[in-house]
């Protein structure tokens, strides 16, 4: 794989391009979907292919191709390099970017068991499994549960002109449980994402019972919730619902590309916009993320991305590109969801760090509050205000976790949001999901349990 | 491995993959060639090509289906062992008659042209330029995206029962979206589109189009609330038919239980001056072909006739299981890479005509909805609706006033008995075939 990557950034140097790469992709992956203790499908896929970016005067050109001959290769790099030329006559703002030294490295995966060596009915009767505990500990409630499996291996390879040369192993396993409950009238949703780097180790890592628990006991909460009064409250927020919310409503507007074109935190960087307890950053080196890794799919070494620290906006996750147009240090935050696609800024794990509080502590002198444990989903906007939706919440009632409370959600601007935030918790947890943006992204956010003055809950009865 | 011969690669997989213990097999080969230039906020922002060949395999062993797939065409020999075994593992599926038989395949026209094939990268920027040439010319607009997108697919259907078929298709896509700006005040994002299998489509139209309808949002009025008529646009009306009608006439769902349209053939589900028909080999028509993702011939499927509903779209399976014929709507939306699903190929509408001008001048207070915002929050099972008309017009006394975001609520399948009129002009957006269409009574918030 490395010459032919060799061979084409070559021909693009010799056609002129000012600066060229290419990547590679060798990938296996299964997924397998359950639905009540019936295999629903399983497909199995491998991938391989190259791709070439090709820099000539301001303007980028792209061509991937699956046949892996020198013949098709050389066609891409021809076809990449001349539409470059041909956008280049009328760019508004020439495209320059970080170049980066030499480097040559080779990275392998901590990977424990390979899941490709796992046969796929092993992991279905593990899937079966979990779904076999909830039905018989959920024997009352549980009406329909379902769960997505997927795994992959890739090796990902790289060569610029630069000089850089990498090649990088990297494997994810991942998934996802829906169960829904009912009781009587009332109907009740859970939802569970999970995962790791480390290969067919998720059930080791979270037994099928203890899934299954969880899952149900999310289902019971809600079942026998009750409903939650509209208006501002003190709140203390999980681990999960501190990483969605650093994610979604925070994240997505320090991404260079999205911050450059106008996010709500475009004019912020050196201003403080969240209280002293506030820093969180996009680290790239926790273990076992799912944004955990050495080089990025521009070849960049990937670093932290401190974007708020003790309240004040340090900086943003950027490309080559967006580095180099604001002068910033690239973070290493360009993935693509596949050797035939142009790297979009992804974060990768995305954190809130922890503070000096116990948790009990965020939960004393609060006389009525929620604790918003898990979160069911939500949406931020580039204008700075968010919803989500939380599957698991319990009333606070002086100091103490009360009754449960279901159909919840919380509302209202990331910043002001963040300026409310009174006590950071040093416990800490790490949470598996997908982030969409045209291509899917496999990342990890999280953070401690955390408490806000006032956020504005919603719900329904 | 320049010039494979997918047919025969087809052709030696299924055989290959019996070999191996399958006691059926379907192998779905395709040779892809996708260009795109994207622009974003008025400049050329990708201009990427991507050349691909897949494989996609369906093992079955007795009732257990296994599926695999891959961009390679060689080392085969692993694929097909992991086809037989993701099969053993899979669930025995009772339900399971059989992959499809072949049939005579229709003649069609209009699906191929060898131009669309070669077109280059620099000649697909030339294009979006004279786009942006005509979007230069007025002064209040602001061009925020545009696409245009030229694919080559070369697909080749083998299995065991002995279907053994080929065929080469382009296609050819191309959007603008664009804002209009002016005294302080930004119009609602304005887009228009063109769908395309023998030409690329013509941006300077496309630009002319989507610039005039930005520049007449502009001046908005407040509009007012209640029930009025509301001529729909093609985009908007298949934005909405999308995630009710399209669902409800899907034979999975059907049969799943999650069809509006359970039991109802035969019943009168819309205006009996409505026809509505499936047309897979219609001549220029964006999903025209002669046969489908499982090698059934494309065909003609009455829908809806003169309000009564006639027929749901079927794959082999459900069609099986629903005691029909496929009617040739089995679709790989992901390619290579997916099995195939059930889709409509295209929704040609028909109803009594006039001309749009007519249709407008004749609504004394109405609305004109030209792109809704929410379509995909619609219930599909109960066709509910709540969605955000941006942009539109309010029609008053026959004239067009811009106005700002309304909103639209409603039941699909409710309104579909109170579709009138339909302009005299018809286009194809997405799947729907049709024109601007008037609607006698939407319920409209301001």
């Amino acid at each position: 794989m490395i010459d032919l990557l060799e061979y084409a950034v070559n021909i693009a140097r010799e056609l002129g391009a000012s600066f060229a790469e290419a990547r590679g992709e060798d990938s296996e992956s299964m997924r397998i979907e359950v639905r009540d203790r019936v295999t629903k499908a399983i497909s199995y896929g491998r991938i391989k292919g190259i791709s070439v970016r090709v820099l000539y005067n301001g303007a980028w050109g792209f061509s991937a191709t699956s046949i892996l001959s020198k013949d098709s290769i050389k066609k891409a790099v021809i076809e990449a390099y001349k539409v470059a030329k041909k956008a280049s006559e009328k760019v508004r703002e020439p495209v320059r970017i970080i170049e980066l030294p030499s480097v040559k490295d080779e990275v392998h995966s901590d990977v424990l068991v390979n899941p490709a060596d796992v046969d796929p009915s092993e992991k279905v009767k593990d899937i079966l499994e979990l779904h076999n505990i909830a039905f018989s500990l959920g024997k009352e409630v549980l009406k329909t549960i379902r769960t997505d499996y997927m795994d992959m291996m890739v090796i990902d390879y790289y060569v610029s002109s630069e000089d850089r040369c990498i090649v990088q192993e990297r494997c994810i396993t991942w998934i996802r449980s829906w169960a829904t409950g009912k009781l009587g009238a009332i109907m009740a949703v859970a939802r569970e994402e999970l995962g790791s780097t480390k290969g067919y180790v998720i059930f080791k890592k979270w037994s099928q019972e203890r899934i299954a628990k969880r899952l149900l006991d999310i289902i019971k909460g809600q079942l026998e919730a009750t409903t939650p009064k509209g208006g501002s409250f003190p709140a203390v927020l999980g681990p999960n619902v501190v990483g969605t919310f650093v994610h979604e409503a925070f994240g997505h507007l320090a991404e260079a590309d999205l911050a450059l074109s106008g996010s709500a935190i475009v004019d912020k960087i050196g201003k403080k916009i969240a209280s002293d307890y506030v820093t969180i950053v996009d680290d790239p080196t926790i273990p076992d993320g799912f944004g955990t890794f050495k080089y990025d799919h521009e070849g960049v070494e990937t670093r932290v991305a401190v974007l708020i620290e003790k309240g004040v906006v340090k900086g943003l996750m950027h490309n080559r590109e967006t580095a180099a147009r604001i002068n910033a240090t690239p973070t290493g935050n360009a993935r693509a969801e596949s050797y035939d696609v142009m790297p979009l800024i992804r974060m990768r794990n995305t954190i809130m760090e922890k503070g000096d509080y116990t948790v009990d502590e965020l939960f004393e002198g609060i006389k009525f509050g929620y604790y918003l444990k898990s979160f069911r989903g939500g949406q931020a906007n580039l204008d700075g205000t968010f919803q989500v939706g939380i599957q698991e919440a319990y009333e606070i009632v002086n100091g103490e976790v009360g009754r449960p409370v279901r159909n919840m959600s919380i509302s209202g601007n990331t910043l002001e949001t963040l300026m409310k935030v009174d006590a950071v918790a040093k416990d800490f947890e790490l949470d598996y999901g997908r982030c969409g943006k045209g291509q899917i992204a496999f990342v990890s956010s999280g953070g401690p349990h955390v408490r806000v003055k006032s956020i504005l809950v919603g719900g329904r009865s | 491995m320049n010039e494979v011969e997918i047919l025969d690669v087809g052709k030696r997989v299924v055989d290959m993959s019996l070999k191996e213990g399958a006691s059926e097999a379907e192998v779905y080969v395709c040779k892809v060639s996708r260009k795109s230039i994207v622009m974003y906020m008025g400049s050329i922002k990708m201009s990427q090509s991507v050349s691909e060949n897949g494989i996609g395999i369906r093992a079955i062993v007795g009732r257990r289906v296994g599926f695999v797939y891959a961009n390679q065409l060689n080392d085969l020999d692993r694929l097909i062992s992991k086809a037989v075994a993701v099969a053993r593992t899979s669930r025995e599926d009772e339900n399971w008659k059989g992959l499809p038989e072949p049939s005579e395949i229709p003649h069609v026209n209009g699906i191929y042209v060898k131009r669309l094939e070669e077109v280059t990268l620099e000649e697909l920027v030339l294009k979006m330029y004279e786009g942006m040439r005509i979007m230069g010319e007025y002064k209040e607009i602001v061009p925020v995206a545009g696409e245009i997108r030229v694919d080559c697919l070369e697909r080749a259907i083998v299995n065991s029962n002995g279907i053994e078929l080929r065929s080469k298709e382009t296609y050819s896509v191309a959007y603008l979206e664009v804002v209009a700006r002016s005294k302080g005040y930004t119009t609602p994002v304005c887009l228009d589109m063109a769908f395309e299998r023998t030409s690329i489509p013509n941006m300077e139209h496309i630009a002319r189009s989507v610039c005039k309808k930005a520049v007449s949002c502009l001046k908005p009025e407040r509009a007012i609330s209640g029930k009025m008529p509301v001529i729909l646009s093609p985009i908007a009306l298949d934005e909405l038919m999308e995630y009710t009608l399209c669902e409800a006439i899907n034979a999975e769902n059907v049969y799943h239980g999650r069809s509006y349209y359970v039991g109802k053939i035969g019943e009168n589900v819309a205006n009996e001056n409505l026809t509505l028909e499936d047309n897979g080999i219609l001549e220029g028509g964006f999903f025209t072909n002669k046969f489908d993702d499982e090698g059934v011939p494309h065909s003609k499927t009455l829908i809806i006739d003169r309000g009564i509903l006639r027929s749901y779209i079927a794959d082999t399976y459900y069609g099986r299981l629903l005691g029909m014929r496929s009617t040739g709507n089995a679709t790989r939306i992901g390619g290579y890479k997916s099995l195939p699903k059930i889709s409509p190929t295209n929704l040609v509408l028909r109803m009594p005509t006039e001309e749009l001008d007519e249709i407008i001048h004749d609504v004394r207070e109405g609305l004109l909805v030209e792109h809704v915002e929410g379509a995909h929050s619609s219930n599909p099972e109960s066709g509910e609706f709540s969605v955000v008309a941006a942009p539109a017009w309010i029609v008053r006394n026959g004239e067009l006033v811009a106005t700002k975001r309304v909103m639209l609520s409603g039941n699909f399948y409710d309104i579909l008995n109170r579709f009138e009129l339909m302009s005299k002009e018809v286009r194809q957006v997405g799947h729907l075939i049709a024109g601007y269409v008037k609607i006698s009574e939407v319920n409209v918030v301001a």
